[in-house]
Formats: structure tokens, sequence, C-alpha cells
């Protein structure tokens, strides 16, 4: 099973990827969770930070996995627009009610 | 990434292991340590008196006489009773009201006998115990303590990638859980690696993931700031309320309740010993508190009895785990600790956590066995033979500067200036010269003379507290002194597997042979 090893850029780009966008697609995933979760307001802060590495990780495997480099980064990205705009949007028809 | 999901993830798994590996022996190694935090602390302070278990009503009121005497006009008092393994003396602190401009908080803490209240003598050796030895564990020691919180952070996430990618990159776990096959070069170490990671696989992963749970409000604290629309205040008024009461001074003084009888009602309650340690916020003032912690069992928050200071009149329980996931990150972390574990647990945390950093080292060790060309051994790269010295020099030679940190205990003039941080120096310089040692020899003749340096080391330890002190292993059998007994045998023990080692490794060629077999787990770098 002879394989080749991946490219130093491949490598540097994911590494970039799980570091910096990753991690603020866990936070916002996390927060958007939050507002999502049955329960009160402090159980669900709880469950999302106590879950947060699971997803970070999860996120982490994929971002190692996936084939091509242009499918990682669209992904975080759109990722994090969404749950971010998710979570805003919560937030503001839980302020407004 | 390349190849296939599991191909991917093959080369995850290797190099998420390899780059921090040595960092995560040490963190396994001297984090395993402190399981026995407290009876090393034991053995580093031979002429410490024993540990005392007083009942509540003594107890406690030899440290409220103490507190009257010292704590005057203070906002909390706290005594942490006697009456469990890591509190082998009463504790008591006070701490002063927030401070003017420039002036420095009136606050304390001391170690009391728990019958007489007197503060225990200061006779005791400097030295920095096994509170020192495993609190390396995530503040690194030399390294500014919030930076070295955040990196080990970081590495920790490499070590929960390992582990997932390694489970994922298994087809038959169970398989391998009965494979071993000795002397076959690099495929004994894989098999090694495998049987250990997959056998301890479940403690491993707690380890882990509440390693990372410590780091949550570091890492990630933008989760419960965003949940609040990004309102700092609220979400610390919000969590404040969680395990603790919010009071403020009345201003007018009043003589502070029976603590004591506040203290029998709640052990009536939860049973004998139950009583973990009595705060008393606000003493003297017509708002004092009285408040009584009961004992924690696995977690880490447990239930506190919120009684008036003035009238004794019961008004509230805080139990943070009446909401399930701060029960189960409370719970995942008191498991990380392991502070609720008997004897018999507590063996068992430590061997799980040896077989952690096993798990480690057979790794490292596989990575460069697989590595290593068909050439004579000085004809090989050398990055190649540095990384094989280092793997040596971190795997043997951080035992060895733990047993220097034990000898500097016994050995160094007692009167020295800043003896406690000597003996971490000691350490750090025996494990730096075994880094360097491979440079002077062939790296399978540094193997073995490194194991003989292992063996003797510890086997000595239980002489050296022979020669060094009265607490010998004579004698803490014969006064039934069990704590010092048993780090003396375990020491010998230690020696012994080091020994066995060093026979063994006299026997083998261990780097004669290299890997041969294809794995399948393994990413090839040419």
């Amino acid at each position: 099973m002879a394989r080749k090893a991946p490219g130093r850029w491949h490598v540097t780009s994911r590494v970039v990827a799980a570091a910096i966008p990753g991690l603020i697609l866990t936070n916002t995933l996390a927060i958007l969770l939050s507002f999502l979760l049955p329960g009160d307001k402090i159980t669900a802060v709880a469950t999302a930070t106590v879950l947060s590495y699971a997803i970070y990780g999860a996120l982490i495997l994929w971002i190692f996995s996936v084939q091509r480099l242009r499918t990682v980064w669209i992904g975080l990205l759109s990722g994090i627009v969404v749950t971010a705009a998710g979570a805003w949007l919560m937030y503001t028809l839980e302020a407004a009610s | 990434m390349i190849g296939t999901f599991r191909q991917s993830m093959g080369w995850l798994h290797t190099w998420a292991g390899l780059v921090f590996c040595w960092l995560l022996y040490f963190m396994f190694v001297t984090g395993t340590l402190g399981y026995f935090d407290t009876e090393v602390d034991h053995w580093m302070k031979p002429e410490q008196p024993a540990p005392q278990t007083v009942p509540l009503e003594p107890s406690l009121a030899a440290a409220l006489n103490r507190l009257e005497a010292e704590g005057v006009g203070a906002d909390r008092w706290s005594i942490i009773l006697p009456n469990r393994r890591e509190v082998p003396h009463m504790r008591i602190s006070w701490r002063g009201p927030t401070p003017a401009e420039g002036e420095e908080r009136q606050s304390g803490n001391e170690t009391l006998d728990a019958w007489t209240g007197e503060p225990l003598p200061d006779n005791v050796r400097d030295t920095g115990g096994g509170q020192t030895l495993y609190r390396m564990h995530y503040t690194l020691h030399y390294i500014d303590r919030q930076i070295a919180f955040r990196f080990i952070g970081v590495v920790t996430m490499f070590m929960f990638i390992g582990l997932v990618s390694g489970v994922v990159i298994h087809k038959k776990i169970f398989k391998d859980l009965f494979t071993f096959r000795p002397a076959k070069g690099g495929r004994s170490w894989l098999d090694m690696h495998n049987l250990l990671s997959v056998s301890s696989l479940p403690f491993q992963l707690m380890i882990t993931y509440s390693g990372l749970l410590f780091t949550v409000t570091t890492w990630m604290p933008l989760i419960a700031v965003g949940s609040y629309g990004f309102d700092t205040k609220k979400v610390a008024s919000e969590l404040g309320t969680l395990a603790d009461i919010q009071i403020e001074r009345a201003g007018t003084s009043a003589e502070l309740t029976d603590v004591y009888g506040l203290a029998a009602e709640a052990e009536g309650l939860w049973g004998e010993g139950q009583v973990q340690s009595v705060n008393v916020r606000l003493p003297g003032d017509a708002n004092a508190r009285v408040i009584v912690l009961r004992n924690r069992g696995v977690g880490t928050v447990g239930e506190q009895r919120v009684y008036d200071g003035v009238s004794g009149e019961y008004l509230q329980t805080i139990d943070p785990r009446t909401r399930t996931p701060i029960a189960i990150a409370s719970a995942l972390i008191g498991l990380h600790e392991g502070l609720y574990a008997g004897p018999l647990l507590r063996w068992l945390y430590f061997l799980s956590g040896l077989l952690g950093a096993g798990m480690v080292a057979t790794g490292a060790i596989y990575w460069t066995r697989k590595r290593r060309k068909k050439l004579p051994y000085h004809e090989l790269s050398r990055g190649y033979r540095m990384v094989d010295g280092l793997n040596l020099g971190t795997i043997l030679g951080l035992p060895i500067g733990i047993a220097a940190y034990f000898w500097a205990n016994r050995l160094l003039p007692l009167g020295l200036d800043g003896r406690a941080e000597w003996e971490v120096h000691c350490l750090f310089i025996t494990w730096a010269v075994c880094l360097l040692y491979p440079l002077a020899r062939t790296v399978q003749a540094a193997w073995r003379d490194l194991a003989w340096i292992a063996a003797c080391a510890f086997a000595a330890i239980p002489l050296i507290n022979a020669m060094t002190t009265d607490a010998h292993l004579v004698n803490s059998l014969r006064t039934g002194d069990h704590v010092m007994a048993a780090f003396d045998v375990t020491a010998l023990v230690f020696g012994l597997l080091f020994g066995a080692l060093a026979t063994a490794l006299g026997r083998t060629k261990v780097t004669t042979r290299p890997a041969t077999a294809k794995t399948p787990t393994a990413v090839g770098v040419p």
C-alpha cells in the first residue's frame, strides 16, 4: 500500500484552517447550539460549552480527510457565516420577545 | 487528504501524536504521579507530624478560635477539615476586604493542629513535594502560568485528535488486544502500542477530554459570552449565582452564631465525615453567612448549605449539579483528578496513567523504527539519529530525572536557599544530561546504559532514605507508617522493572532490526 506523502502546502493550509476558521466555526456553532438547546439558559450554555471540544475534534478530522483544499475553506467559511447569522437571528428574536 | 479516508486519518494520527510526543509523555508521567501527590508529599516531608483525622467539634472549635484572633475584619473565613486523604492537616484561610489603592489585601492561611488549634511547627524541610511534581503537568514549571496553560490546551487537543484518529483507523480493535509479536523489530513496537492503547482506551479518552474541559474557560470563553449577546457583565452575574452567594456588608456588627451547631446539623443530614469545609462570610457583620460544604464525591462541585450567620436560620441550598451538563462536566473533571478514589482505584488510576505514558512512548519508538533504513547506524541521516537519541533521552531520561528529584529531597543541604527550586532544577538537569548521553554512545548502548542507571536510581531511593532519615523501611513498618513504607517499596519495584528492561535490552539487538512489514495504519514517509 504505497502512498505519497501530502504536499507541504496541503498540510500548512489545513493546519491554518483548523487553527483559525475551524476554531471560529466551533464557537459560532456552539453559540447557535446554546440558543437551540432546550432547558434554561445556563444549562444550554453549559451543554454547548462541554460539547465544544467534541465539535472541534470532529471538524479537524473532517478538515484533514477532505480531498480538496477548496472544499475545506469554502465549507468552513460558509459554515461560519450561516451559524453566526443563525445565532444572531436567535439572539434578536430572544431580545425582542 | 491523501488516498482514502483511512489513509488520511493514518497520516493525521501519526503527526498529531508525534509533534508533541515528548511533552505528552512528560504530562502523562508527572500527571500520573499526581494520583499519589499527598503520599509523595508525606515521603518528601519526613519531619511532618503524622496526619490527623479529628472529629468535627474539636477541630472546628480550634479553627474558629484561631480565626477570631487572626482574621479580624475579614470578608471570608475558610476552614478545610481534616477528614480525608488529601487533607492530612486542617487548613484555615482568611481574606480581607478589597483594599484601597496602594495597600495590600489582609489575608493569610495556616496549617493547624486540629486538636489544639496551634499552627504546626514549621521545621519541615523546604520541598516542592508531590504537589510541585504533579502541577508541572499543566504549568510546565518554568513558564508563565497563563501561557503554559494555553499551550497545554493546544497539546491536549493534539492528543485528543491522535486518540480519535487512532480509533478511526482500526479495523480490528479486538484482535489488536490479543496480538503481540515479540522480537519482530518495528512490528513488535506497533503491537505494543496497540496493546497499551486499546486496553486502556476508555481511560485515555476520559483523561484527555476532561483535560480539555479544564481549559474550556480559557479557550472557549466566547460560547458563554456570545450566548448572552457579548454582555460580559451579564455572563458574570448569571454564572456567579451558580456556586456562590452575593452579599453586601450591613455595616452594623452582630455576634456570630454557633458555627459548630450548624455544621453538626449538616453532618447529621449527610453522615459523619461528610462536611468537607466550612466558610464564614462577613464574620461579625449583621449580614454574616455560614456556608457548610458537603464532601463532593466524584465531582468538583457539590452541595452547600447556606445559613444566616447571626440567627443561625437555614436559608438555602446551592448545588450547581442540579443542571445536568454542569453535573457531567463536574463529574468528568472529578474523574480526571481522581480525588474520590480509594486505595485500589487509586492504584488502577496510577496503572492507567502509566499505560498512557507507555502508549505515547511506544508510538514514538515505532515511528523511528519504521523509518530506519537498512544501513549501519552511523550512516543514517543526522536528523534521524537526533530524533532517535532524543526519544531515548526522554523516555528513560525523564524517569531518571524524577528519581533525581527524590534524591535531591534527601541529599540537598537542609539550609540551602531556594531548596525546593533546586529539587526541580535537579530533575531537569538530570533529564538534560540524559538527552545528551546518546551523543556519546551508540544509541543501542545508550538504551541499555540508561535503563541500568534508571534501575539503580530507583532502587537506591530506599537506601538514601535510610541513610538520611529515621523514616526508613524498618522504622516505617514498625510504626505503621504505611504510606512511607509503600513509597520505598514502590521505588524498589520500579528499580527492578527498569533492571528487567535493561536485561532484556542487553539480550536483544534493539536497533539493528529495521521494520520490514508494511502496515496498513502508518503512512510511509520516504
